[in-house]
């Protein structure tokens, strides 16, 4: 266990450092020079003296290889750079605006399983039923609308028609809107995976030779059916977390929620690319912890997936 | 089975403990918004006002810092010597009366009883160390009132600028010239101490801000028990807040959001013509715009009425000279227009008598082998420059003049690179009511914003005359001047000016709006639950 | 389900794209109204028999603008699928059928790839290269080739150890003889259908760049980029990001069904 535990944090390892070169080539490739830009954001004159020596100071001269070593020395002493906005670190920009996303995207996982899980499971088990067909249409508009459309319509509705939300919302009230347009967007996909899961798992075997030694429908669906579902639902929850980390973007744009997301956003309309920068290995480095304890948590849930794991 | 139930009872410890832990993060971020509000409910007469960054977004409460003092004077903060009144005549404020001992020497009286809101008394020596500090903190300081030295003797403080100086009290309006108590440093949240009606209870840069009455306030008392001020930089957010009455007022609205506040028993819609103007800069120096006659063309292509009626609802002025009516030197009044109506066809008689025609079939105009195919850039955030890019676009399509919009959200850069053919710009013509504020910013050669590079002796002469001269009305006559070559050379285009646009709900009163867009909060506003 | 109703269902879904397709590649040489000229008398008209879908904020009609939006939002989405799924198949097909080295050196390509949340690696493509459709195309296909290439890999490696494989590069047969006669005709399904269930998924990331003002240059009648542009008039002309809306959501859903008819076709045989 140790052993797979211990690979696994080398393989981790070896990703970060793949990331971060990504990220920094990304950086390098962008249009606009770093140099130019402080300088004409500080107020002093552009002419090409200042400017080599700008570049000079910030070390852009030196080979590329070079350039990334000591980025990623910065990195690793928690100096991501400065943002070329706000002059502020872009760590701590990022670290203020982080909680925030956590705190959407973990509410928004959890109402989207609270919604997804029953209404899948019974579409599962009413298979066919007039219900069935209901949240099937549904899920169709849900999937093919875009989240900003859904969101500007939730917008709508809630804040300004049914007055339930305010739209200047204090504290933690303005997480309602964009947490359930999240959890909402991504349950019509997987009220369908979670369906089609379950169906599966009862075409099994077993489940026959359940139902001939006289189980009712209930216990084989709760006792059987489900424990088995478990590990895949969490790592299909878990990649959900991605597309959550991503997505936020949009809503966390739209609702004003300020987030890692809409501070990507602003940066990319302000060319703030050492934000950017960070923003990518920040959100590439919390996709992979995630991923990697969610796997280990499978391995503690699901003993066929450990067994799995010690026979390779 | 006991280890499954384990392992689900930790994870959900672990997803709880998660959850409260970001909780409190996040939690304490929106701390100061949560107890401001329990506080100010239990408050009587709150105004709640909202805007977005551009209008209350200061990175600290330092009249000092960068263009804080411009927001703290809008928030009712902070205060000058002299305060412009709407027409944009410098009015006593807390000088209480001035002397102009010679062309470089003035004689100021400070009010008596005026105090800094932490209870110390303002005298001349403390604006005289408050002006040090600021000449020492900011770069700006000495291009908006160059000063020699300064004297302070009890309540009489002496300036002598280091060249004649004739719009001396206007310049002294510049929110930039705020009084505050220099002698304690700042508070790291609060800022500097002023003397204006308000004082900050809590401030979260570009967010949030809180304010309750100045006990030492030495004007009328102000109404209001308390001010709450959001930033909120999305339209939509800000226009469904005041819809809500999530807040009372929206400062400096979007033209066209004016249609949801017609309902005039809810809502009261208040505004003045500022010195605000959409224009189009050319680069002198890329060849197709550098033709007088292109410029021109261009000009004649623009519905300037439309863009006034239509994209800013009414709240516009269309412009075909300069300045903006609401100065007295602005208007066409005595100018002789190039370009006087919106005109396609004379665009492309002008075009082909100039030589251009389509010799190559690729549906742009091109004269010695160069198309007329311009990189036009604005704004991405400012709603109604990026409305005029389109239309331009599609007009000048029409006509055989290819056009590429660039949109970005800071364009200086660009701009002093050259690397533009025409920009779309919006600036504050006038903001102290001075026809050498724009003059000496952008239309003289070397000027710091003239990114076209438009050099003109004639110009130069004149601006430089102006900067001198005393009287007023031989200012606007050499103002008329510099307008007059402007409007023959033709390398900026004032399309129109805009309203400053104030919207509040009926039981909101006292509201001024003063076009110099340096004021909002004052004692007289009031709110009446 | 019985074979002719999975072929009708099948049809008509087809039918529908085809439908799709004819009105964004011919509709725009037909259209009553030019969809960029701006007409700024005509501003905010509410749909009438002038202008079915109504005007926006400067006179353009909204149904001709979204005609000649739709070659923008779906032949992009289309060419971002058509290269990603070429090159992440030619990867994933030379780390399968070689293995060895290739396949070390591709699979690490692709799990660092994938440690990037899909979006994000967009966004920050797309946003550091600069808004235009060419990055955007860029950026997404940096995004979906991963699928393609996970996906063809493990499907060579299946048939790799087939035996008419084995027996064609015993007999001396070139790769390149192999790879076409053998392997791309028992993958391509596959990889079809991949592509049409995507499809919906990359129209809605090219709308949702262009939402974020990285895609299309303006002025443009990409869906994405107007329902952002006109976000500011929601309340004064709701049909606008409405209409807009609508269009998405039609041709989206109609990739999705014809998918999953697709898919029912191919798996129930």
């Amino acid at each position: 266990m140790l052993k797979q535990i211990s690979k696994k944090v080398i393989h981790a390892a070896f990703l970060l450092l793949g990331i971060t070169l990504v990220s920094f080539t990304l950086s390098y490739l962008s249009p606009g020079d770093p140099a130019q830009i402080q300088l004409s954001q500080s107020g002093m004159r552009v002419n090409p003296e200042t400017l080599a020596r700008m570049q000079t100071e910030l070390g852009l001269d030196r080979p590329m290889l070079v350039q990334y070593l000591s980025w990623l020395k910065g990195i690793l002493t928690g100096n991501m750079g400065f943002s070329y906005k706000s002059k502020k670190s872009v760590a701590l920009l990022l670290s203020s605006a982080l909680p925030n996303t956590l705190l959407l995207t973990i509410f928004s996982l959890l109402l989207m399983i609270i919604i997804s899980t029953p209404i899948g499971v019974i579409c599962a088990y009413k298979k066919e039923g007039i219900f069935d067909h209901i949240i099937r249409v549904l899920t169709y508009l849900f999937s093919s609308l875009p989240s900003f459309f859904i969101s500007l319509v939730m917008l709508y509705i809630f804040a300004l028609q049914l007055h339930w939300v305010p739209v200047l919302p204090s504290g933690l009230s303005g997480i309602i809107l964009p947490a359930l347009t999240m959890s909402l967007c991504l349950s019509a996909w997987y009220i369908r995976q979670i369906r089609s899961m379950i169906l599966k798992e009862m075409e099994k075997k077993y489940v026959i030779g359940l139902t001939a030694k006289g189980f009712s429908d209930h216990t084989i669906l709760f006792q059987h059916v489900l424990k088995n579902c478990m590990a895949p639902l969490i790592t299909l929850f878990s990649m959900s977390f991605g597309s959550m980390l991503g997505g936020s973007a949009i809503i966390e744009s739209i609702f004003v929620w300020n987030g890692v997301g809409k501070l990507a956003v602003d940066s990319i309309s302000a060319r703030d690319y050492p934000v950017i920068q960070g923003y990518v290995v920040w959100m590439a480095i919390l996709f992979l912890l995630i991923n990697f304890s969610v796997e280990i948590l499978c391995q503690i849930i699901d003993p066929r997936i450990r067994r799995e794991g010690l026979a390779k | 089975m006991k280890k499954k139930l384990i392992s689900a009872l930790l994870i959900a410890a672990l997803s709880v403990t998660a959850l409260a832990g970001c909780g409190n993060k996040a939690d304490k971020s929106n701390e100061a918004k949560t107890t401001e509000t329990e506080e100010t409910s239990t408050e009587g007469k709150v105004l709640r006002a909202g805007a977005t960054s551009g209008w209350f977004g200061a990175e600290t409460l330092d009249v000092a810092n960068g263009w804080d003092g411009w927001i703290m004077s809008i928030y009712g903060i902070s205060e000058n010597l002299f305060r412009l009144d709407e027409s944009y005549v410098p009015t006593p404020y807390i000088a209480e009366s001035y002397e102009q001992v010679d062309d470089t020497t003035w004689k100021f009286e400070i009010r008596d009883g005026v105090k800094f809101s932490n209870g110390n008394d303002v005298t001349a020596d403390a604006v005289k160390k408050c002006f040090e500090r600021t000449y020492k903190t900011n770069e700006r300081a000495d291009s908006t009132l160059s000063i020699a030295s300064m004297e302070a003797d009890g309540q009489t403080l002496t300036i002598v600028t280091n060249q004649p100086d004739p719009t001396m009290l206007n310049d002294l309006c510049d929110p930039l010239l705020g009084i505050y108590d220099a002698s304690k440093e700042p508070d790291a949240e609060l800022g500097v101490s002023c003397t204006g009606p308000y004082v900050a209870t809590s401030f979260t840069s570009m967010d949030h801000v809180s304010m309750v009455p100045n006990e030492y306030y030495w004007g009328t008392a102000p109404k209001l028990d308390g001010v709450e001020l959001s930033i909120i930089d999305d339209t939509n957010t800000l226009t469904m807040a005041l819809q809500n009455g999530d807040i009372d007022l929206i400062a400096r609205m979007d033209a066209s959001e004016t249609d949801l506040f017609s309902d005039k028993t809810e809502y009261t819609i208040d505004s003045a013509t500022s010195t605000r103007s959409a224009f189009l800069l050319y680069n002198l120096e890329h060849s197709g715009v550098s033709d007088k006659n292109v410029r021109e063309a261009i000009g004649y292509c623009v519905d300037r009425e439309s863009f006034a009626n239509v994209v800013y609802n009414g709240y516009s002025e269309a412009s075909y000279g300069v300045f903006s009516t609401a100065v007295p030197f602005g208007g066409t009044d005595g100018l002789t227009l190039t370009v006087d109506k919106y005109d396609p066809e004379k665009a492309k008689e002008i075009l082909s008598d100039a030589g251009y025609a389509d010799t190559n079939g690729d549906g742009t105009l091109d004269k010695d082998g160069k198309e007329l195919s311009f990189k036009l850039m604005t704004y991405s955030y400012n709603d109604e420059t990026l409305q005029l890019a389109d239309m331009m676009e599609a007009e000048l399509e029409k006509i055989g003049i290819g056009i590429e919009i660039e949109t970005m959200d800071v364009m200086v850069e660009t701009e002093q690179a050259g690397d533009f053919d025409i920009v779309i710009d919006s600036y504050a013509m006038a903001p102290i009511g001075t026809p050498q504020y724009f003059t000496n910013l952008v239309m003289v050669s070397d000027a710091s914003d003239n990114f076209g590079k438009y050099s003109n002796p004639t110009v130069d002469a004149l601006a430089k005359e102006m900067s001198t001269t005393f009287d007023t009305d031989k200012q606007y006559e050499l103002c008329d001047q510099i307008c007059q070559e402007i409007i023959n050379d033709r390398p900026f285009d004032f399309i129109a000016s805009t309203q400053l646009i104030f919207c509040y709900r009926n039981n909101v009163s006292g509201v001024t709006v003063n076009p110099s867009e340096y004021y909002l909060i004052d004692s007289n506003i009031d709110i009446n639950e | 389900m019985s074979k002719s109703k999975i072929n009708k269902k099948l049809g008509f879904r087809l039918g529908f794209l085809i439908a799709l397709f004819f009105l964004f590649f011919i509709g725009p040489f037909f259209l009553p109204h030019e969809p960029f000229e701006t007409n700024i008398s005509q501003a905010f008209l509410p749909p009438s028999s002038q202008h079915i879908f109504g005007t926006d904020n400067l006179g353009r009609c909204i149904f001709c603008r979204i005609i000649a939006g739709g070659k923008i939002s779906v032949f992009t989405s289309l060419a971002v699928m058509t290269l990603s799924s070429v090159i992440g198949s030619i990867l994933g097909i030379i780390a399968g059928y070689y293995g060895g080295i290739w396949d070390k050196i591709i699979s690490d390509i692709i799990t660092v790839f994938q440690a990037f949340p899909s979006f994000v690696l967009a966004i920050a493509i797309a946003g550091i290269l600069g808004q235009s459709i060419k990055n955007a195309i860029i950026a997404l296909c940096a995004v979906y080739w991963i699928t393609y290439a996970k996906l063809s890999r493990s499907l060579v490696q299946q048939i790799r150890s087939d035996n008419y494989i084995k027996a064609a590069w015993l007999c001396g047969a070139p790769p390149t003889s192999i790879f076409f006669k053998y392997i791309l005709p028992s993958i391509i399904g596959s990889l079809f259908i991949t592509v049409v269930l995507d499809i919906g998924s990359v129209i809605l990331s090219m709308a949702g760049l262009s939402f974020l003002g990285l895609g299309a240059v303006r002025p443009t009648a990409e869906w994405g980029a107007v329902i952002s542009e006109s976000r500011n008039f929601m309340q004064q002309a709701p049909w606008i990001i409405g209409f807009n809306g609508l269009a998405l959501f039609l041709v989206v859903i109609g990739f999705n069904l014809f998918g999953e008819a697709m898919d029912e076709k191919i798996n129930c045989k």
